[in-house]
């Protein structure tokens, strides 16, 4: 009875105080701004696949007609046209998706040369990052939280009304959950607002990665609000705990990514990207001063069934030609493996300590979640070069056999397939360690404040 | 209004006085000292790390140019050559778009490739939080520490009613504000002139005790800077102090501040000039070349009309007949004709993209003038020789570096290369050493900054506008009291 009484009053104070309502219309402005902001950079990607089709049409059409003669030389021109589709919740969070390339374009020729081609992209834009959803989340809704619960216990021992409340025969500890909780679920209601408005704006599909954006979001906050907990519980001024809990944030959503990113960059430096560079180059142009012979037979360990055409030693052919190229892959093999790898390791690294630092876990929760983190880069650049492989064996047959250009069915040209739109979203664990922290934290809290409330 | 200075000086003394009172100044410089430092020794180290591979590679890369053998030049050509972008000098203190640009690019001829393998693009996200480094610490940071301890500078002495004790002393609101504003900057002068000789003192050591004068006059113009900024922030913090009713009120004031200029309004303004300003993506980019290329004929087609003329032309001026009794190899000479068009072209539209990207860039530039972290920001990034433009200047330099090198094997293709049997032949190797090294020059300290007027200009214009608001700020009717 006094309880519901109470808690009507506390939710009528809470709401009907101007900071409150002055800092959720700025965090909903915010969230508008993001989702905007989100749409606009994931529209303009669309735009531009949208125009593909038309592009590689025209590109083929010309080419066509500029190589008619020679079949071996228009498949040096010709461009095959491969796409990471964003998926429908890449606006929500925009993660590396505008670091890396979308749209890789290969030729017949060495795949090592080509399949780094980075998207002309301003880095400037790069180096600010996106206002997208993920950011208003991990950043700024902690803010508010903090905004919120700073000056919970400290506000009315300032105030002088804590004696008063020390009368009522609810006990104080229940009047801290209770109020915690009102802010909580205030909290929650702005997150699920935002969430659920991105996915009715951006068109983000509502299925099972709408629960695991929620659940993402809600164990993150349920962590600041446990880290607000245990600072409050020491009941010291609410300057104190505004000033430590800004510390605290700024430690894990500023210094802690910064410097573990400075270790991890430090301790595995990717200096095989240059050597795959340098390999595939040599490997491809060393074979020009070689005899033919040499290179063919390396070419047939992996394709035997074109040994039965002969390639002339002592003219230009096309057949040794694309060989030549394929040589520039065969022998940066290993230094590619040994990218790819070091690419895994630091993803793998990342991802680890991630599970100690709750900002960086949301990040790259919210990223994986949108497909657009390093794995689904790295699954995309898998899935050109498996085109580009079906791309070369569909030729080869038509090179060695010297075809005319009118001999070839260009309908029946292998398409690039990548599903960016995966249902199989992984479950999103890292939320157990958010969990995990929060517990603890309010453990910790609820007993110092019980300790600290004796001492008052 | 005549100033009394010695008021000035004994608020900003007393000030001192308070700060150094309490364990908080103690507290943040060893913090500070901390972090400063640390931050100062990684960043070093990754930087040194980065440069190390690129200048090994830059090395292989030339080795192997000379180990070619005999070959025609269109293969030389064609084998190309790589530039690495070496990060510069100052780098470590603000890396700036540094890791967010390519560092590879490889130069051949008839195309000009994208630079690749940004520090970005091998991280998963986490770049994406910030950069450690000094600049960091020192943008970022520093004003959340000069707001706390100017927070209260005024509202401090009002809540406790000293306020109109002072002002009725004979001491005028104009020397309390500024006694206050230069008590607080003296501190955090005081805290971190020393961090920042050290930090530079051992950037010295590590860096073997070389030292250019270029470095030293962008140490210098940076350590000036950061003096203008940190300023403004302690005008920033005694001015909303000086409008508080009370201390709380003022310290939630500064931190609501920081949180909308420092954390939401960057990303938001650099957001918005990408999207008022929309560039072309590489295959659109791509198209446009191939498209104004056609326009200019297409040299591998002897039946296009534009190198028919060509063709026409420099047959009429040798007075011969056929290509082949002209005294050059025709098929260099074209090529050589074809690279020029299209570098021209790419160039056009290379450097409209650019221009581009510039305009996006000046969104948050304008936007610093209301903004004292975006004109730093902007303002240390150019100093230290890590922007955008920095970015440009070394695509130009293997823009140029490529064509010389194409054009210069061009020629030796026209001119050392009979016509007849033209694929068959080959140039000695003793010509690969005649080609230059690709070293990428830096810009010096007054190009960097030449291209940054904008940035320098809110720097001072900020300085400006903190030295008006702390003279002419009206006193607030203490009637509140």
């Amino acid at each position: 009875m006094i309880l519901s009484k109470f808690l009507k009053l506390e939710i009528k104070n809470f709401l009907s105080d101007k900071t409150v309502i002055f800092a959720v219309l700025c965090l909903l402005l915010a969230g508008c701004y993001a989702m905007f902001q989100g749409k606009n950079v994931i529209e303009k990607q669309k735009d531009i696949i949208a125009q593909m089709p038309k592009f590689q049409a025209e590109h083929l059409e010309k080419q066509l007609k500029l190589h008619k003669d020679d079949f071996g030389d228009l498949l040096y021109y010709l461009q095959f046209n491969t796409i990471n589709q964003p998926s429908s919740w890449a606006a929500f969070s925009i993660g590396q998706r505008d670091v890396n390339p979308y749209n890789i374009k290969v030729k017949m020729l060495t795949l090592e040369g080509q399949i780094y081609d980075s998207e002309m992209s301003n880095p400037t834009n790069l180096l600010y990052g996106n206002f997208d959803l993920a950011f208003v989340i991990v950043f700024l809704l902690p803010l508010l939280i903090i905004a919120f619960c700073h000056n919970l216990i400290s506000a009315e021992q300032e105030n002088g009304i804590w004696n008063l409340l020390r009368s009522q025969p609810v006990s104080l500890v229940t009047i801290i959950g209770w109020r915690l909780l009102i802010r909580f679920v205030t909290v929650l209601l702005i997150v699920f607002t935002l969430i659920t408005a991105s996915c009715f704006y951006l068109e983000s599909l509502f299925d099972i990665r709408f629960i695991y954006a929620l659940l993402i979001a809600f164990s993150y906050l349920i962590f600041w609000f446990a880290l607000t907990a245990f600072i409050i519980s020491f009941i010291k001024s609410s300057t104190f705990n505004a000033l430590s809990l800004l510390g605290v944030w700024i430690f894990l959503t500023i210094l802690a990514p910064a410097l573990l990113n400075l270790v991890i960059s430090n301790a595995l430096p990717v200096s095989e990207s240059f050597e795959v560079t340098v390999k595939q180059r040599e490997g491809y142009h060393q074979k020009w001063d070689k005899s033919k012979a040499e290179t063919m037979l390396k070419f047939y360990e992996k394709y035997p069934e074109y040994r039965v055409f002969t390639i002339p030693e002592d003219k230009f052919s096309w057949g040794w030609y694309y060989a030549m190229q394929q040589m520039g892959d065969e022998e940066s093999a290993t230094s590619t493996a040994n990218y790819l790898e070091k690419l895994n390791l630091r993803n793998s690294w990342t991802n680890r300590t991630a599970l100690f630092f709750p900002t960086i876990q949301a990040q790259l929760s919210f990223n994986s979640l949108a497909k657009n983190d390093l794995q689904n880069h790295l699954e995309y650049l898998d899935s050109v070069r498996n085109y580009h492989k079906s791309i070369r064996e569909f030729f080869y047959p038509s090179i060695f056999k010297n075809s005319k250009v009118e001999e070839i069915e260009w309908t029946k040209i292998p398409q690039h397939k990548f599903i960016g739109e995966r249902k199989d979203v992984e479950f999103p664990t890292a939320i157990f360690a958010c969990l995990a922290f929060a517990f603890l934290l309010l453990a910790v809290a609820r007993q110092i404040i019980v300790v600290n409330l004796k001492h008052l | 209004m005549i100033m009394n200075f010695s008021n000035i000086k004994r608020i900003a003394y007393q000030e001192w006085r308070n700060a150094f009172r309490t364990k908080v100044v103690y507290i943040s410089a060893i913090v500070l000292g901390i972090a400063l430092l640390s931050a100062l020794i990684i960043s070093w180290q990754n930087a040194k790390t980065l440069n190390n591979e690129r200048e090994k590679y830059q090395d292989l890369v030339r080795t192997n140019w000379l180990e070619q053998p005999d070959r025609h030049p269109h293969r030389a050509s064609h084998y190309g050559y790589l530039a690495f972008r070496p990060k510069s000098a100052l780098s470590f203190f603000d890396s700036g778009v540094d890791s967010f640009a390519g560092t590879s690019i490889f130069l051949e001829p008839h195309r000009q490739n994208t630079v690749n393998f940004s520090e970005a693009q091998h991280s998963n996200g986490l770049l994406r939080f910030g950069e450690l480094n000094l600049a960091l610490i020192l943008q970022l940071l520093v004003p959340l520490l000069i707001f706390f301890l100017g927070f209260s500078a005024i509202s401090g002495e009002r809540e406790s009613g000293i306020l109109a004790i002072i002002l009725s002393q004979g001491t005028s609101w104009r020397e309390l504000l500024l006694g206050k504003t230069i008590g607080i900057l003296s501190i955090i002068f005081a805290l971190l002139l020393p961090l920042l000789l050290i930090s530079f003192a051992l950037w010295f050591v590590l860096n073997d005790f070389r030292l250019s004068s270029d470095s030293v006059l962008r140490i210098g113009v940076l350590i000036v800077g950061y003096g203008f900024y940190f300023s403004v922030c302690a005008a920033i913090a005694v001015v909303v102090s000086s409008f508080q009713k009370t201390s709380k009120s003022s310290l939630i004031t500064l931190i609501v501040i920081w949180i909308l200029f420092w954390i939401a309004m960057p990303r938001a303004m650099q957001n918005l000039g990408a999207s008022v300003y929309p560039t072309v993506s590489k295959s659109q980019f791509d198209k446009l070349l191939e498209d104004d290329l056609a326009k200019e004929g297409d040299s591998h087609n002897a039946e296009d009309p534009k190198f028919i003329e060509l063709k026409k032309e420099t047959l009429a001026k040798y007075k011969v007949n056929d290509v082949k009794d002209l005294p050059f190899n025709y098929g260099g000479f074209v090529m050589s004709k074809a690279e020029a068009i299209s570098s021209t072209i790419f160039r056009k539209h290379y450097g409209e993209l650019l221009e581009k990207f510039r305009s996006q860039n000046r969104i948050t530039e304008l936007a610093s003038l209301l903004n004292p972290y975006l004109a730093v920001r902007n303002f240390s990034m150019a100093t230290a020789g890590s922007d955008f433009s920095a970015y440009e200047n070394f695509q130009w330099q293997a823009e140029d570096f490529r064509f010389n090198m194409v054009q210069k094997l061009n020629d030796l293709h026209t001119n050392e290369i009979e016509s007849a049997n033209d694929r068959t032949q080959k140039i000695s190797d003793e010509n690969w050493e005649e080609f230059p090294q690709f070293n990428y020059r830096e810009p010096t300290a007054f190009e960097s900054l030449s291209k940054q007027s904008l940035a320098i200009f809110s720097m001072i214009f900020w300085l400006f506008v903190a030295c008006l608001a702390v003279w002419f700020l009206p006193r607030k009717a203490e009637t509140r009291v």
